[in-house]
């Protein structure tokens, strides 16, 4: 609990230190996808220092090329 | 302003780099030497051997506290008994200097894969141990006994174990990897040196033991023992023994007793043998032929022998040949009628020799190995004399 | 941001310990447990065909020789084509980047650590790696080739003294595994050694300086680092032999715990985990550096600074939740990885390769174009596009005359990409790097002082000239010549 909140308040120090820096330079689309990233960061941290159960992503790739693998194998057999 | 930033920086760094996660300082370790597996009553005791380190140390005066501790306790797995521990033990144990390990005789019997998964395993277990057994004792008794000279037994057991491999050949000092391969070799029996407690057991605990010149109680290697699927079998005898190290190239010097003509016996010294093990296979059978190149030096005269003539020494080599075949002979068939396994890695070298003959005869190699037939031939070289030619002792009669 | 160039030595050495990386601590064992002791044929072979790989990647650099991995794609599949395959192999980065940090983090808690948080290693190495891209690829060049001779005389060492523990007989008998199994264990090699020199075509054509040694350095790199792999595994075998080599998680570093000599010099094992710890690192930060650079990219932003700190942050977070366990890691990169690695390096620039190919040979036949005229308005009605003009940059690659002249230098921004060098009539300008032009080198380019970055290759002519786009043609044929190595 106390891990998630300082990873919160850590995150939110980046973006203070960050985003003025780069309003004054007139990039709105480098703020804007820095703030994406930042976000999908902090959530993942919290979630994990949290210990919510998330799911790897490489599941999901193993779920798509699964079949390929098995092709692949029943082809050399 | 920068220079303030750095220095924050550096100490910063400080802190991470001295690596104080997991840290346990020398006085939180206790510095295990030795490790006795026994098996009573279906649980598993082991014991350790932990030093005392202010006993040992060449600065501090040893007082009378003897230089090692021994600790035992029991569990169902390995694992458990060495965490029980801690309810003894001054400080949890640290197994990293770990210098041997001994089974006892009655775990040997039931079997040792499953004690040694642990040792294995972990990593805190280096990989550079022996292992040994303990025959007529257990473990907890041989890991009891001081020692002279070597004030921590654990190194007398070793040095005795490796100095007894080089020159007297009735020992093989087996590192718990090449045992763990050979027990994962389903076709391969195991070879683990056997030691022994003389004297009264009870009595080698104590400090008296060593405070006398002859030391009542001693420990002492009695020879081979064969295990057939990780299961102790049999004991070698030092003879046997030393034709084993003789058939799988260990011997690095030992000595040979050779007949004289005459009466009395001449003694040679070994100094090199070098065995090349070749696996055939003639119509579908195999065959296994080992030859023995071995060169020495004559050690010890006692008899009537004219040594500066050429058919002397002839006479010794070819002695000295037929004295180590005709007992490597005889130890093969203990071997394979009595054991009936395969310790030699005669399997292996059939396996090496051709493979897919190998594959069809595996799995009957269990009964084709009684009958396996191995030809032995021995080459002896005698190379030098000692210091003296003939014999001042006994000199030979002219003619 | 400035456009960095790197030394083809520097580049050599990059290669190098890119492709030894994770391979020398995870191979020996996966291999050894398919063809036991027949892996060093395995891993030879694999080697051999990496060549292959090199020089399909090599090709590819040629063909786009101002930009680097990323731009090429969206140049040569188009706008919208590209973005996708760019977001497919940035997420192959990604998470291969999530994934090292994972392993390091469980190579130290398995072996040395074992009471410590994989967090904190992945939170220590994530630090470094950020603070690296944040200096630079040079930067990082220069530490490689600190970094380089250090592990060399490690291995040197560890090779020397493994040695005398060699049993030939653990070699024996030689090709017994069957043909699937070793053709199992060349495709595992392969896609942990090979596929990710990818990423080197994010540094290859655009930031090296000199083309021909720096695509020697591509396989003297990538040969050497086949050596030490393959010496690893054969050591590994002949000492270790084929059954323990493929039980155990870490073999190499079982191995490093053998040596002792003169029962003196023991327990150093943790000095030969140096070694890993400096390929993973390599690794590690060209995944990085490739992530970030590429979002920087596909979202045309001018720098890619600000990213590093989340997307560090999401590495991080990555490495925790990527595999749950170590046989996870095992079934993922014996099975998966492959295929997945497979489609993303080899799929894709064989791809691009070919459409290069295509649209090489479609400009050349467009010699109908009056040559200056026209391009001259191409150029002009190029400023300040910075897509486009990268368009207009792949065509002067192909064609020969049709780009002489390039406006060049008033452009502040972008036009200087369309000072693509062309001049040559002939050579299709594989060399013609010149300047490097992405969007980020803009702003470089306006500074017309620069010689080295804007012209990779020509440093020869030392033509500060080179910053003058105009140079009336003959002189462009005579440099364009000295230019072109």
């Amino acid at each position: 609990m106390v891990l998630a909140i300082a990873i919160l308040i850590i995150s939110i120090i980046i973006a203070l230190l960050y985003i003025p820096k780069l309003k004054k330079q007139q990039e709105t689309k480098t703020i804007l996808v820095f703030s994406i990233l930042l976000l999908i960061g902090t959530a993942l941290n919290m979630g994990i220092a949290l210990k919510i159960n998330i799911p790897s992503p490489l599941d999901f790739i193993t779920f798509i090329f699964t079949p390929i693998k098995d092709f692949i194998v029943s082809l050399t057999k | 302003m920068a220079k303030v930033k750095a220095i924050c920086f550096l100490c910063i760094l400080t802190l991470l780099l001295s690596g104080c996660w997991s840290k346990r300082e020398l006085n939180e370790l206790a510095i295990v030497v030795a490790l006795g597996i026994d098996k009573v009553e279906d649980e598993f005791e082991i014991t350790v051997q932990i030093v005392d380190p202010s006993e040992v140390s060449m600065r501090q005066a040893s007082t009378q506290r003897s230089p090692v501790i021994s600790y035992h306790s029991r569990g169902e797995t390995i694992f458990e008994a060495i965490r029980k521990m801690t309810n003894l033990a001054a400080r949890k144990p640290y197994f990293a200097h770990l210098q041997v390990v001994v089974l006892g005789e009655d775990l040997a019997k039931e079997g040792i894969s499953d004690s040694l998964d642990l040792i294995v395993r972990d990593h805190e277990f280096r990989k550079d141990f022996d292992v040994i057994m303990s025959h007529e004792a257990t473990a907890k008794e041989v890991l009891n006994v001081l020692t002279p000279i070597e004030k921590v037994p654990a190194n007398k057991i070793l040095n005795s174990l490796t100095v007894s491999e080089k020159v007297w050949g009735s020992t093989i000092a087996v590192n718990i990897d090449e045992l763990v391969s050979t027990l994962s070799n389903k076709e391969r029996g195991a070879l683990i040196s056997a030691i022994e407690v003389h004297g009264d057991k009870r009595l080698g605990i104590d400090q008296t033991n060593v405070q006398r010149v002859k030391t009542p109680v001693f420990l002492n290697y009695a020879g081979l023992a064969v295990f057939k699927e990780d299961k102790f079998v049999g004991l070698l005898s030092e003879g046997e023994s030393k034709s084993v190290s003789f058939l799988s190239d260990k011997i690095q010097s030992t000595i040979e007793i050779v007949a004289c003509p005459k009466q009395g016996t001449l003694s040679t010294e070994i100094t090199s043998s070098t065995t090349k093990v070749k696996g055939s296979f003639q119509n579908g059978k195999p065959k296994i032929d080992v030859q023995i190149n071995v060169e020495q030096n004559v050690g010890e005269v006692e008899c009537e022998i004219n040594l500066s003539k050429n058919k002397t020494i002839d006479y010794i080599n070819k002695k000295t040949a037929q004295g180590i075949e005709e007992r490597i002979e005889k130890t093969l068939e203990k071997i394979q009628q009595q054991y009936q396994v395969d310790v030699l890695g005669y399997g292996d070298a059939l396996h090496r020799a051709d493979a897919k003959q190998w594959k069809k005869i595996k799995k009957d190699w269990a009964t084709i190995f009684p009958d396996l037939p191995i030809h032995v031939h021995v080459k002896v070289t005698t190379q030098g004399l000692g210091t003296m030619q003939n014999s001042l002792l006994k000199k030979p009669k002219e003619g | 941001m400035e456009k960095e160039i790197i030394s083809s030595r520097q580049f050599t050495i990059i290669t190098f310990l890119l492709s030894i990386g994770t391979a020398i601590l995870i191979v020996p064992s996966s291999i050894a447990s398919s063809s036991k002791q027949d892996a060093w044929i395995a891993a030879s072979i694999g080697v051999v065909l990496s060549l292959l790989v090199v020089k399909l990647f090599l090709t590819l650099g040629d063909q786009t020789p101002t930009l680097n991995f990323i731009e090429a794609n969206e140049k040569l599949l188009g706008r919208f084509f590209g973005k996708i395959t760019v977001v497919g192999f940035l997420s192959l980065t990604l998470f291969a980047g999530g994934e090292l940090l994972y392993f390091i983090g469980a190579f130290m808690k398995t072996e040395v650590m074992p009471e410590t948080p994989t967090l904190a290693f992945a939170l220590l190495f994530i630090i470094i790696i950020m603070y690296a891209t944040y200096l630079g690829l040079e930067n990082f060049a220069r530490s490689a080739e600190i970094l380089f001779p250090m592990f060399v005389l490690i291995f040197i060492f560890f090779v020397v003294s493994i040695t005398p523990q060699i049993k030939f007989e653990n070699i024996q008998p030689i090709m017994e595994a069957s043909k699937t199994s070793i053709l199992y264990s060349i495709i595992r090699f392969i896609s942990v050694f090979s596929f990710s020199l990818v990423m080197l075509l994010m540094i290859y054509p655009a930031s090296v300086n000199v083309q021909q040694s720096s695509k020697k350095g591509f396989y003297i790199g990538m040969l050497l680092g086949g050596f030490v792999l393959v010496t690893l595994i054969t050591l590994s075998i002949l000492v270790l032999g084929p059954a323990n080599t493929a039980s155990r998680t870490f073999p190499s570093y079982a191995l490093a715990q053998r040596i002792s000599i003169g029962n003196f010099l023991q327990r150093i094992e943790i000095i030969m985990a140096f070694m890993w710890i400096v390929s993973i690192f390599i690794r590690t930060f060209m995944y990085f550096y490739t992530t970030v650079v590429g979002i920087a990219q596909i979202m045309k932003l001018k720098d890619h600074r600000p990213l590093i700190l989340p997307m560090g942050i999401i590495m991080v977070g990555l490495s925790q939740i990527v595999h749950p366990d170590i046989v996870h890691s095992n079934i993922y990169n014996d099975e998966i990885w492959p295929i997945y690695a497979f489609v993303c390096t080899i799929l894709l620039p064989i791809l691009l390769l070919i459409v290069a190919v295509i649209r090489n040979r479609k400009s050349q036949g467009n010699e109908a174009k009056t040559v200056n005229g026209e391009n001259k308005q191409e150029n002009e009605a190029n400023i300040g596009n910075a897509d486009t003009n990268q368009q207009k940059q792949a065509d002067t690659g192909n064609s020969d005359s049709n780009h002489q002249s390039q406006t060049n230098t008033n452009n502040a921004d972008s036009n200087h990409q369309s000072q693509t060098n062309t001049n040559n009539a002939d050579s299709n300008h594989q060399n013609q790097a010149n300047t490097g032009n992405s969007d980020s080198n803009q702003p470089n380019q306006t500074k017309t002082g620069n010689s080295d970055s804007n012209q990779p290759n020509q440093t020869k002519t030392g033509n500060t000239d080179s910053n003058q786009e105009h140079q009336p043609k003959s002189d462009n044929a005579k440099t364009n010549q000295e230019n072109q190595e």
